[in-house]
């Protein structure tokens, strides 16, 4: 990390530390050192790493409370040593469960080539609290590549949709249309798709919607256009069906998604009652 | 004569540290209520703008700007300018808001590492093993 950027860290850690404060004041119940202690790991962020790099071990190594390790934890993803990274995965791998899921997701901010590579070792043998946190540490690093395998190789349901999800949020539409060659359009993968969003998926969600085998497809692909917002879609399938209880649920769901054209279907029905 | 000419120098050049020195070690940002800068070492060896607004003798915010620094929305323009202070010189001044812990101490901090020197860590050191 240069200086400059370090820097520029400490700045916007200082402007959100002011205006933090500014909205909560320094509690009266909050521990002295410990509100120390973390603007003093903040600030540490602008030392030069090798200075920096002895003192937050020494946080981690001392009785020091959760969140001030946290912090530590950020001010280490940031060092770009070697030692920071190989200390990062230790807690990771041997930490407690909280500060070992934070360590994950710090590796994953830092984005270090060599503690990313870590990861995939700490998927296979980590519960699922670990494992959600490397799938969230590869979304931060936009590793689409590393979730994909983990989708591909998945050995549950379970563990396919936690992928699949993630690929969504990461936008990942190729990575899921081509899942979707091998198991068909789960509801996990149709509502990846919604997360996912843009026109492209409104159309394949409209199409999975038309030509839905089963109920629970055809409401993964309606839930699929809520998430992406695509309102039109919805109203154009209310047009289109003749059945008073779908119509209904697409109206529910024009609804849920603070449409203003549930107005025009609003005038329509009015217009065809007069 | 020469003799004497040399010792009224040296003399002068004397006091003049002492009193350099004197004013530094003693640096203190006047207590009239306003914004207050002077200069100082970045750590990063560029020029780092200090402010401190001050109301009732107290300070009650610290801001820095710098070649790598941006503060948006800060913008100050009659700020006194109390000119070019070392580095240990402004973190002695600002050191002395960390306690009590207030909404200043932060601030203090943050700032406090910003400048050149052994210092900061020195004091960051200090504050991370506090309790231990």
């Amino acid at each position: 990390m240069t200086t400059r950027s370090r820097l520029i860290i400490a700045t916007f850690a200082l402007l959100i530390t002011s205006a933090g404060f500014a909205q909560s004041e320094v509690r009266d119940a909050e521990d002295p050192n410990e509100v120390l202690k973390i603007a003093a790991l903040e600030a540490l962020i602008s030392a030069p790493p090798e200075r920096a790099l002895p003192l937050v071990m020494k946080v981690l190594d001392a009785n020091n409370t959760n969140e001030v390790k946290e912090r530590a934890l950020f001010v280490l993803s940031q060092i770009n040593l070697p030692e920071a990274q190989n200390r990062l995965l230790d807690v990771a791998r041997t930490g407690d469960p909280e500060l070992s899921a934070e360590a994950v997701r710090m590796i994953g901010i830092g984005g270090n080539k060599e503690a990313m590579a870590g990861l995939a070792d700490l998927y296979k043998s980590g519960d699922e609290d670990l494992r959600e946190a490397v799938l969230e540490a590869y979304m931060i690093a936009g590793d689409v590549a590393a979730v994909n395998a983990i989708a591909t190789n998945a050995s549950s349901v379970e563990e396919f949709e936690a992928a699949v999800e993630m690929l969504g949020v990461m936008g990942a539409i190729d990575e899921l249309r081509a899942l979707s060659q091998d198991s068909g359009y789960t509801e996990g993968l149709i509502q990846a798709l919604g997360i996912a969003g843009g026109d492209d998926v409104n159309a394949t969600l409209m199409d999975i919607y038309r030509n839905a085998d089963t109920d629970d497809i055809r409401e993964a692909a309606l839930e699929g256009l809520l998430i992406s917002g695509h309102d039109e879609g919805v109203l154009e399938l209310y047009r289109e069906s003749d059945d008073i209880e779908e119509k209904r649920d697409l109206l529910e769901t024009l609804g849920i998604m603070g449409s203003d054209l549930m107005m025009e279907v609003i005038d329509e029905a009015l217009a065809g009652g007069a | 004569m020469k003799t004497a000419v040399h010792l009224v120098l040296i003399a002068a050049l004397v006091v003049a540290i002492v009193a350099s020195e004197s004013h530094g070690a003693n640096f203190s940002v006047p207590a009239e209520d306003g914004w207050y800068t002077w200069q100082v070492e970045a750590a990063d060896g560029s020029e780092l703008q200090v402010y401190a607004l001050m109301e009732s003798g107290q300070p009650v915010k610290f801001r820095a700007r710098g070649d790598s620094i941006c503060f948006s929305g800060f913008n100050v323009r009659d700020a006194r300018d109390l000119g070019y202070v070392t580095a240990d010189q402004s973190i002695n001044w600002l050191q002395g808001f960390i306690y009590p812990v207030s909404d200043l101490s932060s601030e203090a901090i943050l700032l406090i590492s910003l400048h050149a020197g052994e210092l900061p860590v020195e004091i960051l050191d200090r504050l991370l093993t506090a309790a231990l």
